[in-house]
C-alpha cells in the first residue's frame, strides 16, 4: 500500500480526477485504511463544495449599475466633445 | 526526446529546433523564387536535394505521431512580463503569453527576434491584407495538420469580422469560402508552396500575376507562407500544446487534403468543432465597438463586470479597492480596444487589464508580492495540521449569507498567488488550461497553486466546519 506521503503527492490531480486508473485504486486502498488522510480527502471536497457553491465575490446588482452607468457617461461625453 | 541522450542540453535542443525551422523558412522562400545557390553544390548534397516527389508534403501518417505526444518538449522556465518587456506588450495586445513563445523562453533572445519578425511580415497592410495574410496562414497550417496554428488563425480571422463559418470554410477546403476568386488563387499557390512544394512551380507564380497581384504581393505572399512554415515546423519540434480548448474530437481530425476541385465542407470535419469550441461570444460586439459603437461597449461592460471585479480582488485582496478600480480598467480598455487583434477572448483580455491595474495599485501601495512569486517559498512546504473531521454537512451550520462571507474572508487571506488561481478555477470555474492563459502560467504551475491554495482554505475553514465543541465563533 502507498504511503501518506505518497497519497499526499498524488492528491491534487486525484481531486481533479486526473489520476489513472491503477493511482487511483491505489488512492482509494490507501483511503480505506489511513483515517488522517481520509479527514484530509473528505474536507478537502467539502470545502471545494462549499466554494462553488457560495456564488462569493459578486458585485452586488445595484452598484454594478451603477459603475456602468458612470462609465458610459464619461465616454459619451467625451465622445460628445470630440464631435 | 533522443537528443537529450546524446548529452545536448535543453538550450542546445531548443536552438536545433528553430535552427530546423529557420531552414524551412529558408527553404520556403527560396522554393518559390528559385534562388540559385551563391556556392557550387556538392554531390554528394545533390542526392539529398533530389526528394522524392511526395517528400515535401506532411502526410497523415507522417504526422500522426503528433497526436499521441504531449508537449512541451523542452522546459519553459518563467518569464516574467514585469521584467521581460516583450512580454509585457503582447499582454498588451493578445491578454495572454502565446505559448509559442512561452515554450521558447530559454532564449528570450529569439523570442524578442521572432516577435519583430512576425510583426513586420504580418501588420504592414499596404500590400496585402491581414485577412489575406490571415487566409494563407490559416489554409496552410490546415493542411499541415498544425492545430495549434489552426486555432490561432481562425481565432485571429473572427477577430477581424470573419464569420466563424468562413473561417472553417477556409480551414477545410477554400474553394467553397467567399473569398475572390483572387484570393483562392493566392491561397491555393500558398499551399503548394507551403505543404506541397514538389507541386509547386513558377507558372503557379505566373497565375497570380493573370490575377493582377503585383510582384510585391507575390513577394508578401510567399514570406507569409515561409513565416507560417517556421512556425508549423517550431511548434512540431517543441510540442506545445494550443493556446485554446482544442476538443479531444480534433485530435483523430481528417483534415481533407488540398485538391483542385472539392466538396463544400462536410458535417463532419472537426474544425468546425473546433472553431466553436474557441468562439468568442463577445467577438461580434468587439468588432462593433472597434467601429465606434458605444452602445456595444456597454454591453460588453455588463457582461464581464463581474469578472473583472473578481480579477481585482484576486490580486488586491481587498473589495473596496477593487470596486474603486473598476471604472478606470473599463476606461483604460476603452482607449486601447482598436489596438486590440482579437488573439484571446475579450474576457481575457479584460482580465489582463484589471491585473495589470491592480499590480500597479500594489506597487503604489508597495506590496511586492505578485503572481511571479516563485513556488519556492516557505508555502511550498505547506502540509495540512487540522486533521478533525468535518461535519457531514457544513452548510447547514450556518446561514448561506454567513458560509459565503467565511469563504470570502477564507480567500482573502490567502496571498495573491493561490488567491489568483483558486478564485479563476473554483468561483469562476475556468478549465485550467483557461486559468493558465488568463494568468500568464504554465498549466503545472496552475496545478500546483490550485492544490496549494485549496488545503490553506480547507485549513483556515476546519476550526469552523469541524465536528465536536471547540468550533471557532463567526
Amino acid at each position: 500500500m502507498i504511503t501518506c506521503d505518497e497519497f499526499f503527492a498524488e492528491f491534487g490531480d486525484y481531486l481533479e480526477n486526473q489520476v489513472s486508473g491503477e493511482v487511483r485504486r491505489e488512492m482509494e486502498l490507501h483511503l480505506s485504511q489511513c483515517r488522517t488522510c481520509t479527514v484530509l480527502f473528505d474536507s478537502s471536497c467539502k470545502t471545494l463544495r462549499l466554494v462553488t457553491d457560495s456564488c462569493s465575490f459578486e458585485l452586488p446588482q445595484p452598484v454594478s449599475d451603477a459603475l456602468v452607468d458612470r462609465i458610459m457617461a464619461s465616454l459619451r461625453s467625451d465622445a460628445r466633445d470630440t464631435r | 526526446m533522443s537528443l537529450r541522450a546524446t548529452g545536448l542540453t535543453d538550450e542546445t535542443i531548443l536552438e536545433v529546433a528553430v535552427t530546423a525551422a529557420i531552414g524551412v523558412y529558408r527553404g520556403t522562400i527560396s522554393a518559390a523564387l528559385r534562388v540559385e545557390p551563391e556556392f557550387p553544390l556538392r554531390h554528394a548534397a545533390r542526392s539529398r536535394c533530389a526528394l522524392p516527389q511526395n517528400e515535401g508534403q506532411i502526410s497523415r501518417d507522417a504526422t500522426s505521431w503528433l497526436h499521441t505526444q504531449n508537449g512541451p518538449y523542452l522546459p519553459s522556465p518563467f518569464l516574467s512580463s514585469e521584467s521581460f518587456s516583450p512580454f509585457a506588450a503582447l499582454y498588451q495586445t493578445h491578454g495572454f503569453i502565446p505559448n509559442f513563445f512561452r515554450s521558447q523562453s530559454l532564449r528570450p533572445d529569439l523570442i524578442e527576434a521572432e516577435i519583430d519578425a512576425v510583426g513586420n511580415t504580418l501588420q504592414p497592410q499596404d500590400i496585402l491584407t491581414r485577412v489575406q495574410k490571415e487566409a494563407i496562414l490559416l489554409a496552410v497550417s490546415a493542411v499541415n495538420l498544425n492545430s495549434y496554428c489552426v486555432a490561432v488563425h481562425s481565432n485571429m480571422l473572427r477577430g477581424m469580422g470573419v464569420p466563424a463559418e468562413e473561417a472553417d470554410q477556409i480551414a477545410v477546403d477554400h474553394h467553397f469560402s467567399a473569398l475572390s476568386d483572387a484570393d483562392k488563387a493566392l491561397v491555393d499557390c500558398a499551399i503548394k508552396l507551403g505543404a506541397r512544394h514538389a507541386e509547386f512551380s513558377p507558372q503557379d507564380l505566373d497565375e497570380l500575376r493573370t490575377r493582377n497581384f503585383t510582384e510585391e504581393q507575390i513577394l508578401e505572399s510567399i514570406a507569409v507562407v515561409a513565416l507560417n512554415n517556421f512556425s508549423n515546423f517550431l511548434q512540431m519540434g517543441l510540442g506545445f500544446e494550443p493556446d485554446f480548448e482544442v476538443p479531444a474530437a480534433f485530435q483523430q481530425a481528417i483534415v481533407k487534403p488540398f485538391r483542385p476541385s472539392g466538396t463544400p465542407m462536410a458535417g463532419e470535419s472537426s474544425i468546425s468543432t473546433l472553431v466553436t469550441a474557441i468562439a468568442d461570444p463577445d467577438a461580434e460586439l468587439l468588432a462593433q465597438v472597434q467601429a465606434g459603437d458605444l452602445d456595444a461597449f456597454e454591453i460588453l461592460v455588463r457582461r464581464n463586470t463581474q469578472s473583472v471585479f473578481r480579477a481585482l480582488i484576486a490580486i488586491l485582496g481587498n473589495t473596496d479597492e477593487a470596486q474603486d478600480a473598476m471604472q478606470d480598467v473599463f476606461l483604460s480598455a476603452f482607449k486601447h480596444i482598436a489596438r486590440f487583434e482579437g488573439r484571446s477572448k475579450v474576457s481575457t483580455w479584460l482580465s489582463a487589464i484589471a491585473r495589470n491595474a491592480a499590480f500597479q495599485l500594489i506597487r503604489k501601495r508597495k506590496d511586492t508580492e505578485s503572481l511571479d512569486s516563485a513556488d519556492s517559498s516557505e508555502d511550498g512546504d505547506f502540509r495540512p495540521r487540522q486533521v478533525q473531521a468535518w461535519q457531514d454537512d457544513p452548510e447547514q451550520s450556518y446561514s448561506k449569507a454567513q458560509v459565503r462571507k467565511l469563504v470570502e474572508k477564507g480567500i482573502l487571506q490567502l496571498s495573491p498567488t493561490y488567491r489568483a488561481v483558486l478564485m479563476l478555477r473554483d468561483i469562476e470555474q475556468l478549465s485550467t488550461d483557461e486559468a493558465a492563459r488568463r494568468l500568464g502560467l504554465s498549466v503545472p504551475a496552475v496545478k500546483t497553486r490550485l492544490f496549494r491554495g485549496r488545503l490553506m482554505l480547507r485549513e483556515w475553514l476546519s476550526p469552523y466546519f469541524s465536528k465536536g465543541p471547540g468550533g471557532a465563533e463567526l
